[in-house]
C-alpha cells in the first residue's frame, strides 16, 4: 500500500451566526458548514487542499458540507443537506455530490431521564462522478446518550460522556447503522443494482493534560467497519474497514471570541464505499482555523 | 403588569438555565459558572449541548408560548453565558 504526505493550505470552518432571533426557522443559527456531515462529535472542518508537489502533476481535494436545520421540535433537527467531495489526484480520484435530506433525533428529554436514544440519517442522492453512477442513499445510525457524570473518572465506561483519568479527559461514542444504496445508472450498465450494509462505529477522543491545556491538545479516532449484506454490483469486496486518526494541537483557542488556529496531522487508513473514497492510507499535516462569528 | 427588562428577565432565567445544565453535565450548580465552558470544563459534548434544547424551550415558553430553542443552536453553544442569552432571546420573542 502506498502512502502519500501532503500538506492541507487551507483549513476553515464556518460554523454559524449566533446573533439571529432564536424562534427563527430561518436563523443561521441553524446553518451547518463543515467537511462531511457523517462527523458526530469531532468537527472537520470544510476544506480546499492545492497540492504541488516537484516534478509531479499538481492536484486538489475538496470537501464541503453543508446542512439547514428545519426542524420546529427541539429534540431533533431536520434539514436539507449538501455535500461535495473531489480529488483530482490521478491515482485516487474522486467525486461526490450528495444532496437530502438529514436528522438527528434525540428522543427522550435527557432532563427527565437518565439516558436516550440517538437516532443519525440521511436520505439523499448521489452522483459518483468517478464511476459514473446515480443512485439514492439511505442510511441511518444509532447510539445511546447518557446523562455527563461531572467528568468523574468512576464512569469512563458510560458512552457518549466525558471522563477526567487524570492526565487526560476522555470520550468514547460507539454506533450502530445501516446504509442501503440503489444505483440507478452505472457506466456501462443501464441496470440498477442495491447495497445493503450494516456498520459498527467506534469514536474516541482523548485531550492530555487537559485542565493545564485547556483541551488545545486532542487526539481524535475513529474506526468504521461495514459489512455488504446484499451487493448486486460486481464488487466482490464485502468488507470495508476505514480508520481515521487526527492529532491537533491549538495555538490558540478562544471560546469566548469562537475562535481557533492550530496544526494537525490526520493518518487516514482504509476505505468509504458509501463516500466514494477507495482504498488507501494518507497521512495529512494541517493548519488549521475555526472561527465561529457572532 | 410591566414587562420584565432584559437584566431582570436575565437574572430569573439564570439559575434555571443553570440548573438544567447541571442535570445534563452531572456537575453541582454552584460549580456551573457564567464564564463555565461548556464542552472543555464540564465535559458537554455536540450531542449532550443539544440535548439541552427540550429543557431551555420549557424555561423560554413559560415566558413566551411560541418560544422555540433548537437542537443546532444548543449544539453550538461554547459558555454558560450564551446558553442564559439563548434562553433569554427566547423568552423574549427578540
Amino acid at each position: 500500500m502506498k502512502c502519500r504526505h501532503f500538506v492541507s493550505l487551507l483549513m476553515i470552518q464556518f460554523v454559524a451566526l449566533a446573533n439571529a432571533r432564536a424562534q427563527d426557522l430561518f436563523s443561521l443559527d441553524r446553518l451547518l458548514v463543515r467537511q462531511s456531515l457523517d462527523t458526530k462529535q469531532v468537527a472537520e472542518p470544510a476544506f480546499f487542499n492545492f497540492v504541488a508537489p516537484s516534478g509531479k502533476s499538481t492536484w486538489l481535494s475538496i470537501g464541503l458540507g453543508i446542512k439547514y436545520d428545519a426542524s420546529p421540535a427541539s429534540n431533533w433537527e431536520l434539514g436539507p443537506f449538501i455535500e461535495y467531495a473531489k480529488s483530482t489526484e490521478i491515482e485516487k480520484e474522486q467525486s461526490i455530490f450528495k444532496a437530502g435530506v438529514s436528522y438527528d433525533w434525540t428522543i427522550l428529554d435527557l432532563a427527565e431521564n437518565i439516558s436516550s436514544p440517538l437516532l443519525i440519517g440521511k436520505t439523499n442522492y448521489n452522483r459518483d462522478g468517478i464511476k459514473e453512477t446515480d443512485g439514492l442513499q439511505f442510511s441511518a445510525s444509532f447510539t445511546i446518550l447518557f446523562r455527563g457524570k461531572g467528568k468523574k473518572p468512576d464512569y469512563f465506561y458510560i458512552p457518549n460522556i466525558v471522563s477526567n483519568l487524570g492526565a487526560f479527559d476522555f470520550l468514547y461514542s460507539p454506533h450502530l447503522g445501516f446504509e442501503y444504496e440503489d444505483i440507478m445508472r452505472a457506466k456501462g450498465n443501464s441496470t440498477s443494482a442495491t447495497i445493503s450494509r450494516i456498520l459498527g462505529k467506534v469514536q474516541i477522543s482523548i485531550y492530555p493534560f487537559s485542565e493545564s491545556l485547556e483541551n488545545k491538545f486532542e487526539i481524535l479516532s475513529d474506526f468504521t467497519f461495514r459489512h455488504d449484506i446484499v451487493n448486486q454490483t460486481p464488487s466482490t469486496d464485502k468488507d470495508h474497514p476505514i480508520l481515521k486518526l487526527n492529532l491537533n494541537y491549538y495555538l490558540l483557542k478562544d471560546a469566548k471570541a469562537k475562535k481557533s488556529i492550530g496544526v494537525g496531522i490526520a493518518y487516514i487508513n482504509g476505505e468509504d464505499p458509501a463516500a466514494g473514497f477507495d482504498q488507501q492510507q494518507l497521512v495529512k499535516l494541517s493548519l488549521i482555523f475555526q472561527w465561529n462569528p457572532k | 403588569m410591566p414587562n420584565p427588562t432584559k437584566d431582570e428577565l436575565r437574572k430569573e432565567i439564570k439559575p434555571k438555565v443553570i440548573h438544567n445544565i447541571s442535570i445534563l453535565s452531572g456537575f453541582d450548580e454552584d460549580r456551573i459558572k457564567e464564564e463555565s465552558k461548556l464542552f472543555e470544563d464540564l465535559g458537554m459534548d455536540d450531542d449532550l449541548r443539544g440535548a439541552l434544547s427540550p429543557g431551555f424551550q420549557r424555561i423560554a415558553k413559560a415566558y413566551n408560548p411560541v418560544a422555540s430553542i433548537s437542537k443546532s443552536a444548543c449544539k453550538k453553544l461554547s459558555l454558560v453565558s450564551e446558553a442564559i442569552d439563548l434562553v433569554v432571546k427566547g423568552a423574549q420573542g427578540a
